[in-house]
Formats: structure tokens, sequence, C-alpha cells
């Protein structure tokens, strides 16, 4: 048993809500709501970025942001993690709530906050050590662990990851010298590691080729049975085929959100269906 | 690879000429000024060999393991100068390098904006400030810090290691190791800097999103995707405390003896070259200078090529050795 420096948090078996298929939800309004945003503005420096942003995510769900380039998708789930902090001309305003706690308080613990709320980038970044020493790496960050028990848990997380098979005999081997997708898989393997409840994907499959972006589409199938993945993408059919609930972004404004399905067959806002019917963007 | 097998068309047939000529003379151009190196770093060394012969034929190896060197007896032996060389040197990697890589880390990931533009332009004006002048304030001011601060105090708390015994007489091997360690210190600072602001953003970003302070996410991703650059940059401040002379010469006391105490004068291959070669009027002498360059040359050749082979391996087992 890892002895944790914290209270752990342990993932809700979303038992309490039956599990439908991609697609087939139609109504988010009786699911638990995992982040709650409300007003959320967004500078950079002068540019603002996103305008009065308000959305509820549903948990246990894959929820996708679609939307053209310089919409403010990135920029939207930025602030979930706050790992816009980094750079100090970006400010956000607004209030969002992460399982009723609003991550944007002075108070909000922003190390365990980043432990909950993983992230994945455009481009794989593993870390310049071993495929073992990347999973690991965030295991040592949270938790007071024996070898032992880092190494279940690396393997663990590398399975979930859906990479376990392809490295386990090289697993001292450096991180670069994985394939694109691969690297990707290990970085979502990283993320998972430390027991978050909400991943943030931002464009994961931008820099990869389409099999391992497949692959990467089936991890994410998987992963919707223990956490609440939003996902960022510039691909609409992406979007239609993993996801149970589509935002549409326009101009740093959310113009609509609500089941996938209704987005992609029977939008409300004209805007949206000009732009899955590949009017513009 | 493999020759195009289509014809790319002439845009006007008749107009078709020979390629290959400018080509040729091109690359026998380049060629010939690169050559130029080998040239001068071939042309160096055979001198240095030739003048030292005369010294090495008399003292044999020995020259390198004796520490007595008595013009006035015509005894020569290098081990003075060798020992000097890199117990100053030493001492300079020993502050130079933690200090130069907090500075770096300082000012790319915790410095505001324009602290970190100040500073930075502060570390290249102190690297632009030619070395006989660090030697003079090192002479003039520093020594006499030296000798009134710090000795005593390194004397009256460390006095038990031999390192620091002795009379606080302000110049001699410490003080050289410390002004040295000021002169690289901006070199390794500024190639640090750089290597840590090509990290790329979105790395540094995933060490952020992972739950990394900052003192986490500098100290193992981004000094370790960096590694390979701070090497190279210790090693150019290493070659350079190496054979840096001037502000040696002013405040290492210029003696040719090895003491166990950092406090007493002693010297370098490079301060005693600077020293002495208008002094040396006995053919014996000179080329016992020109056989302790030889040795500096070797010194500096031996540590090129170690970390050369460093870094190629650095970069080979990141590559997985594929």
């Amino acid at each position: 048993m890892i002895m944790a420096t914290e209270e752990r948090v342990l993932v809700k078996p979303p038992s309490e809500v039956a599990k439908q298929r991609p697609g087939e939800i139609e109504d988010a309004s009786w699911l638990p709501v995992k982040v709650k945003v409300r007003n959320l503005n967004f500078h950079y420096g002068g540019h603002q970025a996103l305008f009065d942003n308000s959305i509820d995510i549903p948990a246990s769900r894959v929820t996708a942001i679609i939307g053209p380039s310089g919409c403010g998708k990135s920029t939207h789930i930025r602030v979930y993690n706050r790992i816009f902090e980094i750079y100090r001309s970006h400010k956000a305003k607004g209030t969002v709530e992460i399982d009723g706690e609003n991550v944007l308080s002075p108070a909000t613990d922003i190390l365990k906050l980043r432990k909950k709320v993983g992230m994945i980038f455009q481009r794989p970044t593993p870390f310049p050590m071993s495929i073992f020493n990347n999973v690991a790496y965030g295991v040592k960050l949270h938790y007071r662990a024996s070898r032992g028990e880092i190494a279940d848990r690396v393997e663990d997380a590398l399975k979930r990851g859906a990479l376990w098979d392809e490295v386990k005999d090289k697993l001292g081997e450096p991180a670069t010298a994985l394939s694109g997708g691969q690297q990707q898989r290990l970085c979502i393997a990283r993320a998972i590691a430390v027991e978050p409840e909400l991943i943030l994907m931002d464009e994961p499959c931008s820099a990869i080729d389409p099999v391992a972006t497949s692959k990467i589409e089936d991890l994410i199938e998987t992963l919707r049975d223990n956490y609440t993945v939003v996902l960022v993408t510039h691909n609409m059919q992406q979007a239609a085929r993993v996801s149970d609930f589509t935002a549409f972004f326009y101009k740093g404004r959310i113009v609509e959100f609500g089941a996938t399905k209704k987005i992609f067959t029977n939008p409300d806002s004209g805007q949206t269906e000009d732009y899955i019917t590949g009017r513009f963007g | 690879m493999r020759e195009s097998t289509v014809e790319r068309p002439s845009a006007s047939p008749g107009a078709v000429h020979d390629q290959s000529r400018p080509d040729a003379v091109f690359k026998w151009l380049t060629a010939a000024c690169s050559l130029v190196v080998i040239v001068i770093m071939a042309g160096i060394f055979f001198e240095l060999v030739r003048n030292s012969g005369m010294a090495f034929r008399e003292f044999g190896f020995s020259f390198l393991t004796t520490d007595s060197w008595n013009p006035i007896k015509g005894e020569f032996g290098a081990a003075s100068s060798i020992y000097g060389t890199l117990v100053s040197t030493g001492i300079a990697m020993i502050i130079a390098i933690p200090l130069s890589i907090i500075i770096a880390v300082y000012l790319v990931e915790v410095a505001q904006p324009r602290v970190s533009r100040f500073i930075g332009g502060a570390v290249e004006l102190l690297a632009a400030i030619p070395s006989i002048i660090y030697g003079m304030w090192g002479l003039f001011v520093f020594a006499a810090l030296m000798q009134t601060h710090v000795q005593p105090f390194l004397g009256k708390h460390l006095g038990a290691l031999p390192l620091f015994q002795g009379p606080p007489m302000g110049i001699g091997m410490l003080t050289a190791g410390l002004i040295l360690a000021f002169m690289v210190l901006p070199f390794i600072t500024a190639i640090t800097r750089d290597v840590l602001m090509m990290v790329p953003p979105v790395l540094k970003e995933s060490a952020y999103g992972v739950g990394s302070t900052m003192w986490e996410a500098v100290r193992f991703v981004s000094l370790k995707y960096g590694r390979r650059g701070i090497v190279g940059a210790v090693f150019l401040g290493f070659g350079r405390a190496l054979g840096e002379t001037m502000a040696v010469t002013f405040v290492i006391g210029n003696s040719h003896r090895i003491s166990p105490s950092l406090f007493s004068a002693g010297n370098t291959i490079a301060s005693s070259l600077a020293n002495e070669f208008n002094e040396a009027s006995e053919p014996i002498y000179l080329s016992s200078l020109f056989a302790l360059a030889l040795v500096l040359f070797c010194i500096m050749l031996a540590f090129q090529t170690i970390a050369h082979y460093w870094v190629t391996r650095m970069q080979r087992l990141e590559a997985g050795d594929r």
C-alpha cells in the first residue's frame, strides 16, 4: 500500500451513472458536474482571448472542445490547472470550480491542483530521462513510496496508457527513443500515474500519425471509465468519434455546448452548423 | 542518395553550360580556408616540440616530476607549474560551476524580465573585461581584502586543515583561483543561460503540469534537458582558466614551490611563461620554458579530447544508442 504524503483522493467509480457509448448521450443535465466555469475572461497582456466563458463539464465523460484556430480552445483549458500562470502577462478572471472549489482562488494549493488535473500537450513532451523515470517522476513528487511500490505504480500507469506491452523490456531506455505516438501515450501514462481526476488534452494527436492517433483515441475511450476528459481538438471527426459532449468555441466565446450527437446533427446555432459542415474554419 | 532519373528540362536548351566548374572552385576555396586551421595548429605544435627538445633531452621524463626550478644552477622541473595550473583551475571551477548555474537559473526561470535583462547584460560586460584589469583589481583590491578578512577568517575556522595554514599574504593560490572563478563565471553563466532558454516551453509546462515546484522543474527537467550544453560551457570555462595568464600572474605570487597551503604563493605554467621569457638568457632556460608551453598545450588537448568524448557519449546515451 502506498503511503500518501497527503490525504489520498481516490477516483470515485462512476457506477452510479450508467455508461453509455460516446454519442448516445443526449442530455447532460442529470450528470454530476466536474468543472463549473462561470464568466471566465482571459487576457494575454493587452489582448483578450476569452469572453465570459460559462460551461458545466460533466464528470466521467469525454468533452470535446472544437473551433477554428485561435478561438481560445487551448487557452480555456489552460485555466483549469492554472498552467497559464507560469507566464506573467497571462491573466484569468472569473470562476472555475472543480468539485465545487474555485481553482482561481489564491488559497488553492497549486501542486495539489495539478496532481488532480493532468495535462497532455500538442507535442509529446517526454522528460530527458528513461521511460521508467518519466512515469515515476510524478509519483515520486506526490507520494512517499518504496521502490517496489513505485515500480508497481509505473507498471499500472503504463498498462492504462496502453504502452506496457511495447516498453516493458526497455524501461531503462531514454524516453526520447520512442516513436511520437508512443511518447504521447507515455505522457498520458505519466499523467495517470499521479491519479488525476480530470485529464486535459490539448490537441494530443496534432503531431502524430493516423495509426498512432487511432491508438490514442482507443485509449481515450478506456479513460472514460475512470476519468473526466476534456479534449481540445482541431479534428471534428475525432470529436465526433470519441466525445460525449462537445463545446464549440468561436472568437473566445462558447457558441454552443451540448451532446456531441446533437451538435453534429442538429446544432442550435447557425455558426456551429457552418463550422461543422466546413463552411469556415 | 540515388541519382534522379528524371531529366530536368532546360528553360532554353541552347543555354546549357557546365555547372560543375564554379562548384569545384567553391569546394577548393572553402577547403583551402579550412586548411589554415590545421596549418596553424600543426605549426605551433611543431615549434613547441622543436624548441623544447633540448630540455627534454637534458632532463628526460623527470622534467615533469621535479619541482626544482633553479635558473642559476640550470635545473628545471615543471611539477610546481603543473600543480599550480591544475590547483588554481580546480579552485576556480569548484566555485564557478555552481555559482554560474545558479545565476543562469535565476536569470531564466526566476527573475522578472527586466531584472534578468539587467543582470544578463552585466554578466556579458563581465565577460568583456580584459584580463589585465582583473589582474590589477585582483592585486590592489581583492588581494588586500583576502589578506585582511578572508584568509584570517579561514585560518581561524578551518586552520586545522593544511590547506588553510600559513600567514595571510593576500596573494597566492587561493586568490588566483578566486580571480579565475570570477573570470570564467560570466562565460559559463552566459552559455548556461542560453541553453536554459532553449528548453521548449511545452516541456517546462509539462513539468509544472504534473505538479512540480519551480525547483523540481528546473532540477529534473530543464537542467537535465540542457546538460550537454552545460557540460560544454563548463569545459569552455575550464579551458579559459587553464590558459589564463595576466590576471593569475598578478596575484599568484610566482614562486616555483609546491605547498599544501592555498595561502602560499605558487605559479602556473602560463604565469611562468609570461614572467620569465625576458630573463631566459641560457638556451636550456629558454628550452625549458618551451617545454612548459608544450606541457600546457598537451593538458589543453587532453581536456578538449575528454570534453569531446564526454559530450558525444552523452549524445549517444540520450539517443538510446540507435
